[in-house]
């Protein structure tokens, strides 16, 4: 039982820059994922032009019937956002917690390539451990 | 009031003393810069070997730089002239400073530990002038009672306890290793079975804490930076050599170790492990003096003995550990086989005592005596004819 269906990070342009998914349920092929990427870029900066009051700074959470979707955006433009099941708790702090990882283990790689698909072996292995962590927690409470 | 808190301004910049500097430095900063260090090196080399050499040379400079300032800062500007004395700094002094911890010297058996502690507590007493004159082979430090029990664990090869203890330590000389005694040692020592080589192993280095390498990039490590401040350290402090990181592989772990391995150059005398050996054992003897209660007296009595004539055999006769068979219980004897095509020789120790028997003439007591007490410092007396052994009677 996956509580996380699978997790998404894109760059400040919209690309798709990393794509991991966590169970059987919701699984997309590669193309499939580049255009929800995009799209999910877009809706994230219309919405910011729809907020009635200013200073609104994108989507954060979207509920629908079966799933939930956490959405977390650095100062920097790059956005992490989750796909889950519906009413999991603590997305947001896994969120910033991915972030860190992508800061550790991505940014500091001399190898890795600003805006380009991430292929850092210590970043997906951390990942997994932060992922694992989190599903073993949301089991016990 | 004026004046009160104002720091003296130095016209130049030379005049202003070392300061202890600051202890900590952001990681992150650090990784950052040593990440900007790579990708800089990347744009300017065609290849990876081209890209590592360049590393090492980086890390070179800064070597020979942190040698200066370590002997000034830590070292009370000692020059070290041994060889293991300059390994030791590398990878405790050095290590510390660099990389905030010291790589660990581990020992196998509590008496090993409550030996080196008793160490430490004397070696104040020792240095405040009260050494014997008979043994003048110098100040006994940390290090020879160090590399005294490494030799043992390692003439003792045959024995996984003493091996695991040498794979604690992070450094032990490669040939003295068994071959069959453990994993790791068997891939270290695939290719290198020179005896001036030398290694410091390493769960994973501080420069590569954020590095994930590509799969087309083969073995190469940045690590090699790490490597070439090793270099750099031992080439300015006189001890040239060839130093190169790997990555060896540790089953059941999915990080690989990384490993340091140093190649002296020829020019460097690495038979001077033999003396620091018996420097020791000069400690080990100190402390046999000064230790309180007959059962630590015997215990240390029957390390030193066993060690010292290991010691005295290894030297004497140029063996290799893998010549002597050690058989040794729990009791304080010991017995040494040397065969060859046609010698055979038995020498049996027992705590201060030395049975020797073979069928060739030149190894006898006499020679045994005289390397032991050049070894040792002390005197083997030869008292001829064995009568009788332990309350038993001897034809």
């Amino acid at each position: 039982m996956a509580a996380i269906y699978s997790l998404y990070i894109i760059n400040k342009s919209g690309g798709l820059i990393f794509y991991k998914d966590c169970g059987s349920a919701g699984r997309m092929d590669t193309n499939d994922s580049l255009r929800l990427a995009s799209l999910w870029h877009s809706m994230h900066a219309i919405s910011q032009q729809l907020s009635p009051v200013a200073g609104c700074s994108g989507i954060e959470l979207l509920e629908a019937d079966t799933f939930d979707l956490h959405c977390f955006q650095s100062l920097t433009g790059t956005k992490i956002f989750v796909v889950s099941e519906p009413g999991t708790m603590y997305m947001e702090a896994l969120l910033k917690h991915i972030y860190e990882l992508y800061t550790d283990y991505v940014l500091k790689n001399p190898f890795y390539e600003m805006e380009m698909p991430i292929r850092c072996e210590l970043f997906d292995i951390n990942l997994s451990q932060a992922i694992q962590k989190e599903r073993v927690a949301l089991l016990g409470r | 009031m004026i004046g009160v808190g104002k720091i003296k301004q130095y016209t130049n910049v030379l005049d202003k003393p070392l300061s202890k500097g600051k202890q900590e430095v952001s990681l992150s900063a650090f990784a950052f810069l040593f990440s900007e260090l790579v990708q800089y090196n990347q744009t300017q080399v065609d290849n990876i070997a081209e890209l590592e050499r360049r590393l090492e040379d980086a890390g070179y400079a800064v070597g020979a730089r942190v040698l200066e300032l370590l002997c000034h800062r830590e070292k009370g500007n000692r020059r070290e002239t041994r060889l293991l004395g300059i390994l030791s700094f590398v990878h405790s002094t050095v290590w510390k400073v660099l990389f905030g911890k010291a790589l660990e010297i581990g020992f196998g058996g509590t008496l090993v530990k409550k030996v080196l502690m008793e160490v430490s507590d004397r070696f104040q007493d020792m240095k405040d002038g009260l050494l014997p004159d008979a043994w003048d082979l110098g100040e006994p430090t940390m290090v020879d009672l160090w590399s005294c029990l490494v030799l043992r664990s390692a003439v003792q090869g045959s024995r996984i306890e003493s091996l695991a203890a040498l794979q604690q330590m992070n450094l032990f000389p490669l040939e003295q290793i068994k071959p069959n005694c453990s994993p790791v040692a068997d891939s270290l020592e695939k290719g290198t079975e020179h005896e001036d080589e030398y290694m410091i192993s390493e769960k994973e280095l501080l420069v590569n804490r954020f590095i994930s390498i590509l799969k087309d990039m083969g073995t190469f490590n940045c690590g090699a930076f790490v490597a070439g401040i090793v270099r750099g350290v031992l080439d300015s402090a006189g001890f040239p050599a060839v130093v190169t990181a790997h990555f060896v592989p540790v089953e059941g772990q999915l990080r690989p170790r990384t490993t340091i391995l140093i190649k002296f150059a020829e020019e460097v005398d690495t038979a001077s492990f033999m003396s620091d050996m018996s420097l020791g054992l000069n400690a080990l003897l100190h402390l046999n003096l000064h230790a309180k209660g007959t059962t630590e007296r015997s215990k240390i009595r029957m390390m030193f003995t066993q060690v010292s004539c290991s010691l005295s055999l290894v030297s004497m006769f140029e063996l290799v550990p893998s010549d002597l068979v050690s058989i040794s219980s729990e009791t304080n004897a010991s017995l040494f086989i040397y065969r060859n095509a046609s010698d055979v020789a038995y020498i049996l120790v027992c705590v201060d005592d030395i049975v020797n028997t073979g069928n060739h003439n030149s190894y006898d007591i006499e020679h045994i005596s005289q390397s032991a007490y050049h070894v040792v410092g002390c005197l083997i007396k030869d008292v001829g004819q064995l009568h009788d052994f332990l309350g038993v009677g001897v034809n």
